[in-house]
């Protein structure tokens, strides 16, 4: 009997740490001036965040379909697993949970969908920690256990560098209310339980990030730790310069799927931390 | 009399206000176009008119300058279990920042308006909750806001903002659904993060902490304390940029006064930016009167 995991990209999991652990993932789609690309294929991440200030008409993002699933699905049962675990962005704010629910429905062999109520490394750290224990051996059910246990630890915060995208997206109803907003301000904003919450206003940038440094600090010993950045390349090396915790020295850095991207703007650090 | 004035002209009009003096009486009333001598023809009925003065609000309304900055002010709505901030604000453009961050009641007042404590109870007493936080913005409001905290019934949060800067970096820090003990002690810890800056012309002779200032000069205060005397309003800016170690800093927000224009103030912000290239520069308008900038800097 052996499990397969599978997420989706906006889990931001690098390629060669999902290749290592052997986990599946369903790209999102992401369609940009009437062009769809596949988050992560033929559109590099730098380029996409070079041009996002610069589009009249917002992106879009859609969750990849429940066809796309089954297929996928099909794939790793014929290649010999006997069961899987899917693990998903937020379904408060994505739709890829539901595609995969639908998808499961249609074998009869063992899926587990799981909303992993978070999105980047947020969800990314509960499929690698799913993805060990496979390795392990351990059973579907520890894994499963040992996946909300992560859950319950896993903070993710980040201060954006303007209002602007996450009030356009308008999915979150704080951000869409602030077009007063007259003073330049950067929100802090927290994901938790699939809500992006805000945790106040920096103005200037430095200010913003010492609060997060700050956060890292407050929450105590560390089992994972990533920066996550949205094409801030320098800024996120130099946080993890001044902000690692020492069981933590080389935590991952990671340029946010365009996917995130699109709802939160260019120039935004942050992180993805599981408390011990 | 004054009574049946106010009856008879409450059916032609809007925002009426009359002053009286001695024997004779300023009377002020918004009306439609067509109604508009109503009030002249009405009044003359009761004795002499000695002066008139008609001005057209719709075109103050359209103008794209003007009427920007006449917009009603758009507060926050509380609920009963929310958090409510209450902020003193010397200036139009104050008040408009305020009320885009979160404000649920703005009550005007400065320098040298200082609001009661009656006034700053009104400004709170009759919203849906209880728990209330204060924002002063200058020392000698401090005390007033105080004596309301004590003698309102709600839970009244004072933070000892002694500036706009600091009251606008306490602002900040309101998370809605957050405890108000929290809110407070968040808001508290804000108030040092920003150096705080106020540039204005000094209204007589006077020597404080050895600096000697001739009336007229443009004095420089950072934090409330005096730091230098100038000939003209560039250097005064420079001198307190330069005491509060601006280049040190990320970001200087400059509020612009009712006494100077905005053409001077944007010239203003271009020479400063040119002085400290590796800072972001903004330009605010602030309303406030006597000071020709408030600073704020972090």
């Amino acid at each position: 009997m052996s499990t397969a995991i599978v997420t989706d990209s906006t889990s931001d999991i690098p390629a060669s740490l999902r290749e290592e652990l052997g986990i599946f993932q369903i790209p999102v789609d992401l369609t940009l001036e009437d062009k769809t690309y596949l988050d992560g294929f033929d559109l590099s991440r730098n380029d996409f965040y070079t041009r996002l200030p610069t589009l009249k008409k917002l992106p879009t993002t859609a969750a990849p379909s429940s066809g796309r699933f089954q297929r996928l699905y099909g794939e790793i049962f014929d290649s010999g697993y006997t069961n899987i675990i899917s693990i998903h962005a937020a379904s408060t704010l994505s739709g890829i949970y539901n595609a995969a629910r639908l998808a499961s429905q249609e074998f009869k062999q063992v899926i587990k969908v799981v909303d992993s109520e978070q999105l980047s490394l947020g969800l990314g750290f509960q499929a690698i920690h799913a993805a060990k224990m496979v390795q392990q051996k351990k059973p579907p059910n520890e894994i499963l256990d040992a996946i909300q246990s992560i859950k319950d630890r896993v903070y993710v915060f980040a201060l954006l560098d303007t209002f602007e995208y996450i009030h356009r997206s308008g999915r979150v109803s704080w951000a869409k209310a602030r077009l007063g907003s007259i003073l330049n301000v950067k929100p802090i904003v927290e994901l938790k339980t699939g809500l992006v919450l805000n945790r106040g206003l920096a103005r200037a940038r430095s200010k913003g990030i010492q609060f997060l440094g700050d956060s890292i600090r407050e929450l105590g010993t560390l089992e994972y730790l990533a920066v996550l950045h949205t094409n801030a390349l320098e800024t996120g090396k130099r946080f993890i310069k001044e902000f690692s915790p020492p069981e933590i020295p080389e935590p991952l850095l990671v340029n946010v799927t365009t996917i995130i991207g699109t709802h939160v703007g260019p120039n935004g650090i942050g992180f993805a931390a599981v408390v011990k | 009399m004054l009574e049946s004035y106010y009856e008879d002209l409450e059916k032609i009009g809007t925002s009426i206000q009359v002053g009286e003096g001695d024997g004779i009486y300023r009377m002020h009333i918004h009306v439609p176009t067509d109604k508009r001598y109503e009030p002249i023809d009405y009044t003359m009925t009761l004795g002499t008119i000695s002066k008139v003065h008609i001005e057209n609000l719709m075109i103050q309304v359209d103008s794209p300058a003007g009427g920007r900055r006449e917009e009603p002010l758009k507060l926050a709505k509380v609920g009963p279990d929310d958090v409510a901030l209450v902020t003193i604000s010397p200036g139009p453009g104050f008040s408009r920042i305020f009320a885009s961050l979160g404000a649920a009641a703005i009550v005007e007042g400065g320098q040298t308006m200082n609001p009661s404590t009656q006034e700053i109870l009104a400004a709170f007493e009759d919203l849906p909750t209880d728990k209330i936080i204060i924002l002063p913005n200058n020392k000698n409001i401090l005390l007033a806001a105080k004596t309301a905290a004590e003698v309102s019934v709600k839970h009244v949060e004072v933070i000892p903002s002694l500036t706009v800067p600091q009251g606008l970096a306490a602002m900040l820090r309101l998370i809605p659904g957050q405890e108000l003990a929290d809110v407070a002690k968040d808001m508290n810890s804000a108030l040092k993060e920003v150096e705080s800056g106020e540039i204005t012309t000094a209204v007589r002779d006077v020597e404080i902490d050895g600096i000697s200032v001739k009336e007229g000069e443009i004095i420089s205060l950072h934090n409330g304390k005096l730091v230098g005397s100038n000939k003209n309003l560039k250097k005064g800016c420079l001198t307190f940029l330069k005491t509060a170690k601006a280049e040190d800093l990320e970001l200087i927000t400059m509020f612009y006064g009712e006494n100077i224009s905005q053409e001077d103030a944007e010239k203003m912000a271009e020479f400063i930016q040119e002085k400290y290239p590796d800072q972001e520069v903004e330009l605010q308008f602030g309303g406030q009167p006597h000071y020709q900038f408030i600073f704020s800097i972090e």
